[in-house]
């Protein structure tokens, strides 16, 4: 029991208590489709310093502008030590609280956000829930057993950028960066739901990519069976995130819960040909088992700190996944470079 | 795009023998921050099993008491005595980038010289081309440029048409400064042609030259400290946010890491040029570059880079906990980052960037009383001659602990008794009391939107210097009212940085019946660790600060250790400097031999003693006496040793003897009847000793 003060909506709320550890980008990250179903706590203390941006404006290609990620907040409650009411930025239109509310997701500070933190660190992540008086207390939900995926994916099909090379976005809970960087770097971007039969586009694209999501990769059984009829056609494919976890299934290994994740700014990721090492951003509660990865493939890329798997690619294959965010938005540019490459290759 | 080639570093070449240059002697804008980053750097080569040999005449200093370095020179840093060094000990290596623009500029001279290629030494680290690159703001200007990075445009010109010509090209408003005349005098801001074209005809009168520039007024300034290894990686250790806007020197500012008012798109976005930046030079090692950032649009121009280890990375390898001169020495010796551990877990990579889980406000601390005739305005020169960090989970909490930090009888942000000195009317120049005459400002009713308007500083940062100033309104009228302080309110005050002193003066009470009251309400502040990530890893390391927005310890204090508190000196002052820091690391060198274990309070990144790999817990704390009670509350030393940290430590004596707190070495009695005056004259009168009228 952490007894704090309440912003945002006044509302109890249920859902899977995580921590990310980046200082700034909280408009990018409770964007992220990724946060669905969990109570996002920062461990950087002061929230809310530069407001939210708005009205919200459109931006090239009809794609939100940053740091829009998607056109909702998906994280069920925020938690921080120290909520700052006040805001100063050129581009702030309203404060934290105020967007909190406006969207009904509750927030609550001044709390031992690192004394949770190491509570979650030494027991995994955990089910929590904000309380409030005078409200019902809600039961506590684990988000994780149902499909989220389908919560938060694309209801139809919708294109971005025309006149590029013809790339697919299937989108299990996509960031908007991954679209507004792929169409700059000059693609069509084609998104697609979860589900959705790729076999009419398929003809016409140059390549797939699989984008991030909540949740278990293992209920997202369509995207896996789509990712294996795609390496049948030697469809050329890059997977992040959810989609290097669904890949990986589809290529026949294994994926599995980590204890508390990685969520942070700041996760170092060997590339495992040349040893280059690159800051990355992250937002992950599952990870695939580097030593399942079937004959045919190798691990790309692997986590300096931890030494779990960070990326994998195919022999010969056009096959590749990265579990960090290339797109980055919240966290470190740096490794757009995965983007450059796919396109440059499917071209 | 991405960077393919990537070097092998020539491990097969390390350096049997490497000389290091020291900063020589303290001076304003080269401190103790030097004999910090020289002797981790020292430590780091003896771990590689190089011999050390080092150059630096302060004899104040750590890393020229023995034990450090292999040969120590008690010689001037110049390139007459170096070079001599040289002959005599022909080493491989050379370290210059760890004694401050001193030791850079004696590398450098030797380099043209040719007596580094006479006797084969080599610059370890960033290559010297690369030194002479951004030490010249010419060529400095045109390599940017030529990287498509943006750079205050300037020009200077001869005459009047001249002077009009550069500034089209600049785009109105300009700064126009005159060349070669005292204290500025001529210069300012011209809106349009007309302006500058009387501004220009009254400059030539007087100069010979104008230089006409872009007008940054206002903007942000913002620094990143960036390191690179020989293979092309890089990492942004931490970046820091002047509150004072551009026009104010970094080393004059009061500055915040991590930034407070900057969007991710920002952060990144800088992060991306420093990247840029650094290898464009070919730096390797450890790199200060500083940024404007425009608060009203995404403009931003790179003011500065500094290819050495300086006082900003000191103080943020202090915020982070990331040991970057270590590091650096490392890297200079062809070590990898990914190679290379966090120590402070010794699991986790050294090639990360530190998640922080606190704030830290740095406050530069003047002397100038004792200059007699010195302006008391600051400005883009550097008059300060030291700094204090406070480490705090709120921006109000460390703003509050740093004002008290400097000493001076400050009490925080509100309720001191000294005389600002300031006019509020115009607190639009910069001087050292100028926070504070903002904080009055607040409380006669000025606006944060006026003195925005006057003073550039983000309204983030006055809104919150405006909270402390209501609370204390708060807690002045709940000291009105009958009955014992509010638990609640009192948690909120201390959360805001107040000291039970401050809350004491304004409800009327003492320091003492506040801190009684405090504790029967459970108002009291927890331990927690500097870990460089947040919490995700646990550390070994005891870095420690103390804070009031927590409710629970991260450490339980180790029983049956026999500790002993060791307090240090607090900010460099004129008459008080590095060699209490040396005093305070020996105390502690010689407690460990005698099987004590101690902890250090001290709150100057500038130190060796605020080194956390030092062997000591270290407390990065207010030498006040509330702190330190509270310290001697959680670890229960044996007593404390006062001796070593100067004037400030001294005047705690009598109020640690009082709370029961044993005080180690002279009684404290005898320290106050030497300290004050009045009871020293006396016993000169008893003693029948002659002392002065």
């Amino acid at each position: 029991m952490f007894p704090g003060v309440s912003f945002g909506a006044p509302r109890p709320v249920a859902g899977e208590v995580v921590f990310t550890t980046g200082m700034v980008g909280y408009p990018e990250a409770l964007t992220d489709p990724s946060y669905l179903g969990q109570i996002l706590l920062f461990t950087y203390p002061s929230l809310g310093n530069y407001g939210v941006p708005s009205p919200r404006r459109q931006g090239e290609n009809g794609l939100p502008d940053r740091p829009w990620e998607s056109d909702r907040i998906h994280a069920s409650g925020v938690v921080c030590a120290a909520y700052s009411e006040n805001y100063s930025h050129h581009t702030a239109g309203a404060s934290l609280g105020a967007w909190l509310a406006d969207e009904s997701v509750p927030g609550l500070t001044g709390i031992d956000t690192r004394a949770l933190t190491k509570r979650i660190r030494t027991h995994g992540a955990l089910l929590g829930r904000i309380e409030m008086d005078g409200h019902a207390v809600p039961e506590f939900v684990d988000p994780n057993e149902r499909n989220l995926v389908a919560d938060v994916s694309a209801r139809e099909v919708v294109r971005y950028g025309r006149g590029g090379v013809p790339v697919v976005l299937i989108d299990c809970g996509r960031k908007n960066n991954q679209a507004r960087m792929l169409v700059r770097m000059g693609a069509e971007v084609i998104v697609v739901p979860w589900d959705h039969d790729v076999r009419s586009l398929a003809r016409q694209c140059a390549g797939v990519v699989i984008s991030n999501g909540p949740g278990d990769p293992r209920l997202a059984a369509a995207t896996v069976a789509t990712a294996r009829w795609l390496m049948r056609r030697k469809i050329p494919i890059l997977g992040i995130c959810l989609g290097h976890q669904l890949l990986a299934l589809a290529a026949g290994a294994r994926t599995y819960k980590m204890k508390f994740g990685h969520r942070a700014h700041n996760q170092p990721c060997v590339e495992a040909r040349g040893g280059r090492c690159y800051q990355t951003s992250q937002n992950h509660g599952y990870a695939v088992d580097g030593a399942s990865l079937p004959r045919g493939w190798e691990t790309w890329f692997r986590n300096a700190n931890d030494g779990s798997n960070e990326g994998i690619r195919h022999h010969s294959g056009p096959w590749r996944s990265v579990q960090f965010h290339p797109e980055a938005a919240p966290g470190p540019t740096g490794t757009e470079w995965i983007l450059e490459e796919f396109l440059e290759e499917i071209r | 795009m991405r960077a393919r080639a990537r070097r092998q570093p020539d491990r097969g070449d390390r350096p049997m023998r490497v000389l290091v240059l020291g900063s020589g002697a303290l001076k304003i804008g080269e401190a103790g921050e030097f004999d910090y980053s020289g002797s981790q750097a020292i430590k780091a080569l003896k771990e590689e099993g190089v011999e050390v040999w080092l150059v630096n005449p302060n004899i104040a200093t750590i890393q020229t008491s023995p034990g450090l370095a292999d040969r120590i020179f008690l010689l001037p840093v110049t390139p007459h005595f170096v070079s001599r060094v040289i002959a005599l000990g022909k080493p491989d290596g050379i370290l210059l980038s760890f004694g401050g623009q001193t030791a850079l500029n004696c590398g450098l001279a030797l380099h043209r010289e040719g007596v580094l290629r006479r006797h084969r030494v080599r610059v370890l680290g960033t290559p010297i081309a690369a030194i002479e690159k951004t030490e010249d703001r010419a060529v400095f200007a045109r390599a940017l440029r030529s990287i498509g990075v943006d750079v205050p445009r300037s020009g200077a010109a001869g005459d009047v048409s001249a002077v009009l010509h550069e500034a089209r090209r600049i785009g109105y408003p300009v700064m126009m400064r005159t060349a070669f005349t005292l204290g500025g005098r001529g210069s300012g801001i011209a809106r349009t042609e007309g302006d500058l074209r009387r501004m220009a005809t009254e400059a030539f009168t007087t100069s010979p030259q104008v230089l006409v520039e872009e007008d940054l007024t206002g903007w942000k300034e913002v620094e990143y400290e960036v390191v690179r290894d020989a293979a092309d990686n890089c990492i942004t250790v931490c970046n820091m946010e002047n509150v004072d806007p551009l026009g104010v020197h970094t080393g004059e500012s009061i500055v915040v890491a991590p930034s407070q008012t900057l969007t991710d798109e920002e952060y990144f976005a800088l992060r991306a040029l420093a990247f840029k930046v650094i290898r464009h030079f070919g730096i390797v090692g450890e790199c200060n570059i500083q940024f404007a950032l425009d608060p009203r649009s995404n403009g931003y121009r790179v003011i500065e880079v500094n290819a050495r280890l300086s006082r900003s990375s000191a103080l943020a390898s202090k915020a982070t906990g990331y040991p970057l001169a270590r590091i650096a020495a490392k890297l200079a010796l062809g070590h990898l980052l990914p190679d290379l551990k966090n120590s402070m877990n010794d699991t986790t990579t050294a090639c990360f960037e530190p998640a922080l889980d606190y704030m830290v406000v740095k406050m530069p601390k003047w002397d100038l009383e004792k200059f007699q005739g010195a302006s008391h305005f600051i400005g883009s020169e550097m008059k300060s001659v030291g700094e204090v960090m406070a480490i705090g989970r709120s921006f109000e909490e460390a703003l509050q602990k740093g004002c008290r930090m400097l000493g001076d009888g400050i009490r925080g942000l509100v309720g001191n008794d000294f005389n600002i000195r300031q006019s509020l009317k115009d607190v639009s120049q910069p001087t050292p009391r100028r926070v504070f005459a903002l904080a009055e400002a607040l409380s006669r009713g000025r606006t944060v939107a006026d003195l925005h308007a006057s003073t550039g500083i983000d309204p983030w940062f006055l809104e919150k210097m405006k909270r402390i100033v209501t609370l204390r309104a708060r807690i002045e009228a709940a000291g009105r009212r009958r009955g014992a302080l509010e638990a609640g309110l009192l948690r909120l005050v201390k959360q805001a940085g107040f000291s039970d002193d401050q809350i004491a003066a304004f409800t009327g009470r003492t320091p003492a019946a506040v801190a009684r009251r405090r504790m029967v309400a459970g108002v009291v502040p927890v331990v927690k660790q500097i870990d460089t990530l947040a919490a995700e890893w646990p550390v070994k390391t005891n870095y420690l600060y103390t804070t009031y927005h927590g409710t629970e310890d991260d450490l339980v204090p180790a029983d049956g250790e026999r500790k002993v508190l060791v307090l240090g000196s607090g900010a460099y002052r004129i008459g008080s400097s590095v060699e209490f820091d040396w005093c305070c690391v020996s105390a502690t060198e010689a407690l460990r031999r005698l099987g004590y274990s101690p902890i250090v309070i001290n709150c100057n990144p500038e130190t060796v003693s605020t080194d956390y790999d030092m062997g000591h817990t270290l407390y990065f704390e207010e030498l006040t006496f509330e702190r330190i009670h509270d310290v001697c509350m959680k670890e229960r030393p044996l007593g404390v040793l006062l001796a070593f940290g100067g004037q400030i430590p001294n005047n705690h004596a009598l109020a640690c003897a009082a709370a029961g707190i044993p005080v180690f070495g002279t009684h404290p009695q005898d320290i106050d009847r030497a300290e004050d005056r009045h009871k020293f004259s006396s016993l000169l009168d008893r003693l029948g000793v002659p002392q002065p009228a």
